[in-house]
């Protein structure tokens, strides 16, 4: 092999430089890495090709990570994909091991970042092929996986669990669609704001972030989000070390190659791959019961699976000119900018520019985590800030990321109150909002995806039993299900007991 | 530590002071120093409607001294956001001729209609577009395809299209000639899939769930060389219009007219501004589209692609789209529509 | 039997579809979840749909707080309208910053409303003044 990667002081600091803002922009609630990527585009004009795509994928990179930063100190996931980090990250920096969380979900998403960068390397033309196996009936099949995590999430509580996702695909499915281009579900009044839907950062942030200002405004704004008493002398109790890791070798790799592989499979969003790892963490662990209550198990599947999107999501695009999600459709701009044509001939025509981005993809993993894994001691005493002043911080950034998320519409920023409403009512009546979310983030491809396969199989539904690939994915869903019930039943008896 | 404050305070706000001060410093023209927003009809970054509106507004922004950046929303949103916009050069539309035919066909509401809004300068031109079969389909050309489900009475072809858009027109035209040619048995097993990116088409046909897919010439382009494996491998089989030295057989060269005349099309790409946007602002924008148009920097980029530049005044542009409409509309009120088309 | 797996899908009707099936489904559980509730509480020997004795709010909630908070969110998208990003944001952080704050004296008011001003303008310069993005 030839080896020709550009390489000097320059690049290393364009990747450091994308690498940090993307984990500002990863970090803020409402900031995504693909607006970050979309903001520097125009940039790389002035750049060669390599030297872009250290930046480009420094924040690619970086703005993946940075989303659990937030998810596990104040339990606002900065990225839809970080959502899953909060149900165990967030309870851990609650009773005093907020660094230790941290430097867990650095670690794991650093090993996530580089089982997908090893699959890129060596099997891109096979999961390429792979990929293009998968039609529209497989894709709404993965979805229908994925949801299964609502049952998981639902523990002990099935039905009410089920119904919120449900609804959040129901209101998924408000706005235009985009095959017909048709309204439903829409009120006569407001057909002109509610066009396309609400956005999913907003609803996201609002659902998490102002539904818990609300509750917490009720009780009076407690003092601090960590119990009072956790810390000896201020500090921590527990601490990072790299043994917090022992017996997590199968959930790393499992979870890491979940991320890979939902990466792969273009049009399926990245928020799918946290969420099947985490349900298959459950399924999987030996004390599925504990997930959710701050286990390190739950922290490894998602930042271990949603880094591992990285990697995934570059095979389709390098080898066959698809991107794999938002993000890298961002990314391919950079690429078509500079005249460079991704797809089936890209990687044995270009392999300097090849090579580059897998040197560019391991280095923007290295220095996320030289970047994070230190310097975070002292981003976690944002914990320690009172919440009477935490939460108008929040405010203030959660407004600026909702207007900023379709370039100024104030639409979104009444979307984050009044789901933020949505989520304190919900709180008040039981329904848990994280599986309204999930139904919510994967109801339009769940849509899109079922009726895709009817058209294809003109209305016959027998089309999803048709194919060997769905049936495998079948088998799983009617497995994990039966699990989920199983356990759910179990809860119950728990309880009576 | 008050101190500190009160100094960063200050630091601050006459930092704010200064910039906005010069923000409002002379202003050439109305679009100096703004935040161009500049939305475009379709969602891909790799498609002509993107490629041909970055290159534009690279050079544009330099003309105007303004700050463009264009926006994949998609065709709904974008004419969404052009017919509710504040008239004030802050958004602005570039987009092909699906801005007329998706209200002909009926796809997209009459609200946006030409009327509706205000026809700016054309920059430039794409006559590449095509339809692409998979590189082992039985048929070299959609003349052969028409005679392949004549020869063959139990075979459909899908041939995928986008609602109201430039493939829509294409196909029916094509659709009539065949019903003219071959009869309403074959046109009939021509089944119409609608949606989809030009990366989705792309799986659709890979996975066969569509035969027949329309893309723009030059982003299919890299599928049909030959070292594609055959999996992957695309081949064209019929043009809209002549491309330069691409030898593919055009609608014209088939056979297929519309009002009696070969039918030829090509996409023309014009920039799109809200109803009651001043007249000066037109009138800039024509001027900086025309030294845009004869950048030979601009041109020289545009042709890479297939692209042409070819520059049409505001007024000149409004009276040709409104013809080119108008021809139109009698083959499209006249077609089946897809609920027909896609019923199997 | 085989028409019993088909859905026939008219191309100008695609968009009701997938809605009205999530809409059955919700029925279906809502009923599910309706015989649920019911079943525990007789077997709890409660009375079913215990309005009396359910309390929305938690006991002595924060009024002020609570629907003060969610007041001044809709006056921030009015002073957004009104004023724009740069004052609008500094009254309405100063605004809640003071509404949380325990003491609430001249000092702790102006510590108050030096932090929302810091913050405001921290976000401000990094995203509207170097990043470009629109802000409110």
């Amino acid at each position: 092999m030839n080896f020709m990667i550009e390489f000097g002081v320059i690049q290393l600091l364009v990747a450091l430089l994308g690498v940090v803002i993307g984990i500002i922009f990863g970090a803020l609630p409402g900031m995504t890495a693909t607006m970050a990527i979309a903001i520097f585009l125009p940039l790389t004009y002035a750049y060669d090709l390599s030297t872009s795509l250290y930046l480009l994928l420094g924040l690619y990179v970086g703005g993946i990570s940075g989303g659990l930063i937030p998810a596990i100190l104040i339990n606002i996931p900065g990225t839809p994909s970080s959502i899953t980090t909060g149900f165990d990250g967030h309870p851990m920096a609650k009773r005093g091991e907020a660094v230790r969380a941290l430097r867990i979900g650095i670690t794991a998403s650093l090993i996530g970042g580089l089982i997908s960068l090893t699959v890129l390397a060596f099997f891109t033309p096979v999961l390429a092929k792979l990929a293009i196996q998968f039609s529209a009936v497989e894709k709404f099949l993965i979805i229908l996986f994925a949801m299964t995590v609502i049952a998981a999430l639902s523990r002990g509580n099935m039905t009410k669990g089920i119904f919120a996702g449900f609804l959040g695909v129901f209101i998924s499915l408000m706005g235009v669609f985009p095959d017909n281009q048709k309204l439903r579900l829409i009120p006569s009044l407001l057909t002109t704001e509610l066009r396309d839907g609400f956005q999913l950062l907003p609803v996201l942030i609002g659902l998490f972030a102002f539904s818990q200002m609300f509750s917490e405004a009720e009780l009076g704004m407690r003092q601090m989000l960590m119990k009072d008493n956790v810390l000896l002398d201020g500090k921590e109790t527990r601490k990072f070390s790299f043994k917090d890791f022992k017996g997590q070798i199968i959930n790393l790799f499992r979870s890491g190659l979940i991320g890979t592989f939902i990466g792969v499979l273009p049009g399926v969003g990245g928020s799918a791959a946290s969420l099947m790892s985490y349900s298959q963490c459950k399924a999987w662990s030996k004390h599925p019961e504990k997930l959710g209550t701050g286990e390190v198990e739950g922290l490894v599947a998602s930042e271990t699976a949603n880094n591992g999107l990285t990697g995934g999501a570059l095979v389709p695009l390098l080898s066959l000119g698809i991107p794999g999600d938002s993000t890298t459709a961002v990314l391919i701009g950079a690429f078509m900018l500079q005249g460079v044509q991704v797809g089936p001939l890209f990687i044995t025509q270009n392999p300097d520019i090849w090579n580059t981005v897998l040197f560019g993809l391991l280095l923007s993993n290295i220095l996320m985590f030289a970047v994070m894994f230190w310097p975070i001691k002292f981003l976690a005493n944002i914990i320690k800030i009172p919440m009477s002043k935490l939460y108008p911080a929040v405010v203030l950034m959660s407004v600026v990321g909702a207007f900023s998320t379709r370039n100024g519409n104030m639409t979104d920023v009444v979307t984050l109150i009044v789901f933020g409403i949505v989520g304190y009512l919900f709180s008040k009546i039981g329904l848990p909002a994280t599986t309204f979310l999930i139904g919510f983030i994967l109801g339009r491809d769940l849509e899109k995806y079922f009726i895709d396969s009817l058209k294809g199989s003109g209305g016959d539904l027998s089309v999803f039993f048709s194919r060997p690939i769905g049936l495998g994915i079948w088998a799983l869903i009617v497995g994990f299900l039966i699990y989920a019930f199983l356990d759910n039943r179990r809860a119950h008896r728990e309880k009576l007991a | 530590m008050k101190k500190v404050l009160a100094l960063v305070l200050v630091l601050v706000l006459s930092l704010s002071v200064l910039t906005g001060c010069a923000n409002k410093q002379k202003a050439v023209n109305s679009f100096d120093g703004k935040n161009v927003r500049v939305v475009i009809g379709s969602t891909s970054t790799t498609g002509d409607s993107y490629m041909i509106a970055d290159m534009t507004m690279r050079y544009l922004a330099k003309q105007l001294n303004a700050n463009t950046k264009v926006d994949a929303v998609g065709a709904g949103p974008a004419f969404e956001a052009i017919s509710t916009a504040k008239p004030d050069g802050e958004t602005i539309m570039m987009f092909h001729d699906m801005t007329y035919l998706g209200v002909l066909f009926g796809a997209f509401e009459e609200k946006y209609a030409l009327e509706n809004m205000i026809v700016g300068p054309r920059v430039g031109t794409n006559p590449g577009a095509a339809f692409g079969a998979k590189a082992a389909a039985p048929y070299a050309n959609m003349k052969e395809m028409a005679d392949y489900l004549k020869a063959n009475p139990s075979e459909h072809v899908r041939v995928n299209i986008e609602a109201g858009g430039v493939s829509h027109i294409g196909f029916i035209s094509y659709y009539e000639w065949v019903v003219n040619q071959y009869g309403q048995d074959v046109a009939d097993r021509m089944d119409v899939i609608v949606g989809g990116s030009t990366s989705e088409k792309l799986q659709m046909l890979w996975d066969g769930n569509t035969d027949v897919i329309f893309a723009d010439y030059s982003s299919l382009l890299q599928y049909t060389d030959p070292k594609v494996e055959d999996k992957l491998r695309v081949k064209f089989v019929a043009l809209l219009d002549e491309i330069d030295g691409v030898d593919v057989p055009t609608f014209a060269e088939l056979g297929v007219t519309l009002n009696g005349e070969p039918f030829s099309f090509s996409k023309d790409f014009i920039i799109y501004l809200p109803k009651d946007t001043p007249a000066e602002y037109i009138a800039e924008l024509d001027k900086a589209a025309e030294a845009v148009a004869k950048d030979p920097a601009f041109i020289e980029e545009m042709a890479k692609q297939k692209y042409k530049a070819a520059f049409m005044p505001a007024a000149e542009a409004k009276a040709y789209i409104t013809e080119k409409r108008d021809s139109l509309e009698a083959l499209i009120k006249a077609a089946p529509s897809l609920d027909e088309l896609t019923v199997k | 039997m085989s028409d019993l797996f088909k859905i026939n899908i008219t191309y100008s009707q695609s968009h009701l579809i997938m809605p009205r099936i999530i809409l059955g489904v919700l029925m279906i559980l809502a009923v599910v979840i309706f015989i649920q509730e019911y079943l525990k509480a007789r077997k709890a020997k409660k009375p079913f749909m215990n309005i009396k004795q359910w309390r929305f709010f938690a006991k002595d909630y924060d009024k002020v707080k609570l629907f003060g908070s969610i007041g001044l969110l809709f006056a921030y998208i009015v002073l957004l309208n009104l004023i724009g990003f740069i004052a609008g944001s500094i009254i309405i952080a100063s605004l809640f910053n003071i509404l949380y704050a325990e003491k609430k004296d001249k000092k702790s008011i102006a510590i108050c409303i030096g932090i929302s001003i810091i913050e405001t303008m921290v976000l401000w310069f990094i995203f509207g003044y170097i990043f470009e993005i629109t802000l409110p």
